[in-house]
Formats: structure tokens, C-alpha cells, sequence
């Protein structure tokens, strides 16, 4: 009985241990991975990415991975020091590191959802275009193999099929996008978090509202905004699940545009594929 | 004294006996085999990626070739890793060979490129075709 036990244990145990520092990541990692590893959720759905720094208890956590996966694009601006911290010889990718980055531009910078992010000018939010998952997916089954050669073909085969569901995902972006008229793919966030969503969609983005340490946005622009708003006549201004709408309120009660339902910016959420369709529902239900 | 007709008869070959040597290597034929070919290793850094194949029929053979780097896609390949040199541009050679009886089809060719857009092209064909692809990043910012 306990050889079964025991050998049923050997079988069915993770053959690789990693850390993610993402959610978003660790719903890919999920993906690739199957059942043959055990991923260490170390900011789990619903923390706040921008302001989250391992502390010593997550390093503890982290210290059997072998691989710990990070957003990358200065997204994690602790990565040096987290580093320097671990014990052993974990590697950390960033898995956005490949992936084509956009800059934010030196106007929108103030709109950028911390001082850390707008250094540098490279927007970290690179998971709102779906294409761009799809890259992530392999830089994620490249680096499973690497450490675990065994599980090639498991590995592969899970980021084939999954890869095949993130083409159907953004032909469905594409799909629902085209509902919406040309001259009102218009979309109006808190923060500067939609710009690859918007280049991938053929959306105009604007920003209303700066949320960096150093605070606010100037009554000159939100005047601006307010009557860019109501100039351009846009119905709908959409909050993000994670910033206080407040401001964005006011700004939309006085340009007479509706508040939307708020959307996912950070990709702090345990499932991919419900945050894309979860914002694109309501940008499409608030702009056709 | 007289010379024995075997000496009169062999002393005036001595000089061509000791030349005979040299002669027979200037003369021997030998094939000739041309250097071994030397693989052009590009100069420079190089771009990874991962290019990627998707045909709308099953097909027999596809290769893409880079400079004088090839990939060969099998049936069930769909993705691979390559590289080329570090430039705006880079020319993919397609050549795809479909099974008899396959009506006119395409295939999809993307390539995506370590920080670079994702490029893609369509390469349409009848059982047998080869096709030149330009591959442009000249607009980036």
C-alpha cells in the first residue's frame, strides 16, 4: 500500500517548481505548465502590482523555485534587490523583456500610474494587446523547457493549444471592436495603461487623470480634458478596478460624459482571457 | 673497351628515368575537388525569433531560408525558433510544397521578432511554390 502511495507521489508530483510575480503570468504559467508544475503565486489577484515589493516571507516562498517569472518592462522596479536577496540560483525572466515596448510620450507621462513607470518612458502594460500574451506564452515554454527538458512535449503541446485560443481570443478583440464606428474608437482612462491595447485596436487614447506620487494634475488640465471631452463628444469615460474614480467622476459629470464599468489595467485578475473580455464588453457596451 | 649493349642501350634513358618522377605528378590527372564550402557565419549581432507557419492545407515539405540560414518545417511544425542579422530589413526565401491533389491554397508565414511589431504575409500557391518575403521595420520608432 505505501509503495503505491509513494509511487503514485513520484508520478503525480510537480516536476518543476517556479515563483510568479505577476497574476497575469501566473494564469500563462498555469497554462504552459499543467499539472507537471507548481507555481508559487507571489502577488496573487487583486494585489496591487504597481506598489508590491516582495517581502521576507514571499522570498521564503520563492527560495525552492528554480524559475521566478516577472512582467518585465520595469513593471517590478525590485527585481535587483530581490536578486541579491535569494539564496539560491533561482533565474528570474522577465517575460515581457522581448516583447515590443511602447513609450509613453513625454505629455502623457504625468498620466502614468507611478513615478517608477514613467521613468524611462516604456509603458509596462503590454498585456493588453493579445498578441503580445501569445509572445509571452513562448517566452514562458522556452524557459519551462530550459530548466526541465523532460517535459518538452507537455510544455509544447499546452503552449500550442493555448496560443491557438489567444488567435481565436483576438480575432473575437477584433470582432467586437469593428461593432463600434471608427470616428468613436475614442477611449478615456484614469491612467496611462490602454496605449497597447489602443495601438493593437485601432483605438485614440486619451488620460484624465495623473495618479503618480507626485499627485495631481493641474486645474489647466483638467479643464483641457474636460473640454476635449466635450468637444469630442465622448460618452464614456471608464474607471479602473483598482484607482478611486473619484476625480474621474467629476471630470465626466461636468464634460456630460456616462462613467463606464471600470476596467482591468493592471491585469491584477487570475484569468487572462476574462480580463480581455471583461474590458472589451464594456468599452464596446459604453461606445457603440 | 666496349660497353655492353644493355649500358649503350639504357645510359641515354638515365636522363629520363630521372625525370620521370617529376613528369608523372605534373601529368597525373587527378579529380578535382572543389574547397569545402564554408558556412557564412553573419557578422554582427543577430535578431532572435520566433517565425511561425500556419497553412490552410496540410503540406509535404516547407523551408524558409535566411541568408544562407534554413529552417524546414515539418507537417506538424508550427513554429520555430530563427535568427537573422540585426537590420531593418531581412528577405525570408518560402518555398512550400503542398501533396498532389490540394486544390490552390496559402499559407501563413509570421515572424516575431525580439522587440520588434510581429510581421506577416500570406504566400498563396498550387502544389509548388517558392516565394521571396520582405520583412520591413524601417518605421520604428
Amino acid at each position: 500500500m505505501n509503495v503505491v502511495f509513494f509511487f503514485l507521489l513520484t508520478v503525480l508530483a510537480p516536476a518543476l517548481d517556479v515563483a510568479s510575480l505577476h497574476p497575469l503570468i501566473t494564469d500563462a504559467l498555469k497554462q504552459v505548465g499543467g499539472n507537471r508544475v507548481q507555481v508559487v503565486e507571489v502577488l496573487k489577484p487583486g494585489g496591487n502590482v504597481h506598489q508590491f515589493k516582495p517581502q521576507p516571507n514571499d522570498i521564503r516562498a520563492m527560495s525552492k523555485a528554480r524559475l521566478i517569472f516577472a512582467s518585465g518592462k520595469n513593471l517590478e522596479p525590485y527585481l535587483g534587490d530581490l536578486s541579491d536577496n535569494l539564496e539560491g540560483h533561482q533565474m528570474i525572466i522577465q517575460v515581457g523583456k522581448t516583447i515590443p515596448s511602447q513609450k509613453i510620450s513625454k505629455e502623457d507621462q504625468i498620466y502614468a500610474c507611478c513615478e517608477h513607470h514613467a521613468r524611462g518612458g516604456i509603458d509596462p502594460h503590454w498585456w493588453h494587446n493579445v498578441k503580445h500574451m501569445e509572445r509571452a506564452l513562448r517566452v514562458i515554454e522556452k524557459a519551462l523547457i530550459k530548466a526541465d527538458p523532460e517535459g518538452k512535449e507537455i510544455y509544447t503541446a499546452n503552449s500550442k493549444k493555448h496560443r491557438k485560443s489567444l488567435e481565436e481570443l483576438d480575432r473575437w478583440v477584433n470582432g467586437q471592436v469593428a461593432t463600434i464606428p471608427r470616428d468613436k474608437r475614442h477611449l478615456v482612462t484614469a491612467h496611462a495603461a490602454f496605449g497597447y491595447f489602443c495601438k493593437a485596436y485601432g483605438f485614440k487614447a486619451s488620460y484624465v487623470r495623473g495618479l503618480s506620487a507626485r499627485g495631481e494634475v493641474s486645474a489647466t488640465q483638467l479643464a483641457s480634458t474636460i473640454k476635449q471631452l466635450r468637444d469630442e463628444a465622448i460618452p464614456m469615460v471608464f474607471p479602473e478596478q483598482t484607482a478611486n474614480p473619484k476625480v474621474l467622476e467629476q471630470i465626466a459629470q461636468q464634460s456630460g460624459a456616462k462613467l463606464g464599468k471600470p476596467l482591468v489595467a493592471d491585469g491584477s485578475i487570475a484569468s487572462y482571457e476574462a480580463m480581455i473580455k471583461g474590458n472589451v464588453s464594456s468599452i464596446v457596451a459604453g461606445l457603440k | 673497351m666496349t660497353r655492353s649493349p644493355i649500358a649503350v642501350t639504357l645510359l641515354p634513358l638515365l636522363p629520363l628515368a630521372a625525370l620521370a618522377w617529376p613528369l608523372s605528378q605534373v601529368m597525373r590527372k587527378t579529380a578535382y575537388t572543389p574547397p569545402p564550402p564554408v558556412a557564412e557565419s553573419p557578422s554582427g549581432p543577430l535578431v532572435n525569433a520566433d517565425l511561425s507557419v500556419q497553412s490552410a492545407h496540410s503540406f509535404e515539405s516547407l523551408v524558409v531560408t535566411i541568408n544562407k540560414a534554413t529552417w524546414t518545417f515539418l507537417p506538424d511544425d508550427d513554429i520555430k525558433e530563427v535568427h537573422f542579422p540585426d537590420e531593418e530589413k531581412v528577405v525570408l526565401t518560402v518555398s512550400v510544397v503542398w501533396p498532389e491533389g490540394t486544390p490552390e491554397t496559402a499559407v501563413q508565414i509570421k515572424l516575431q521578432a525580439n522587440g520588434r511589431e510581429d510581421r506577416s504575409t500570406t504566400v498563396w500557391g498550387f502544389r509548388e511554390v517558392t516565394e521571396e518575403v520582405l520583412f520591413n521595420w524601417e518605421d520604428r520608432s
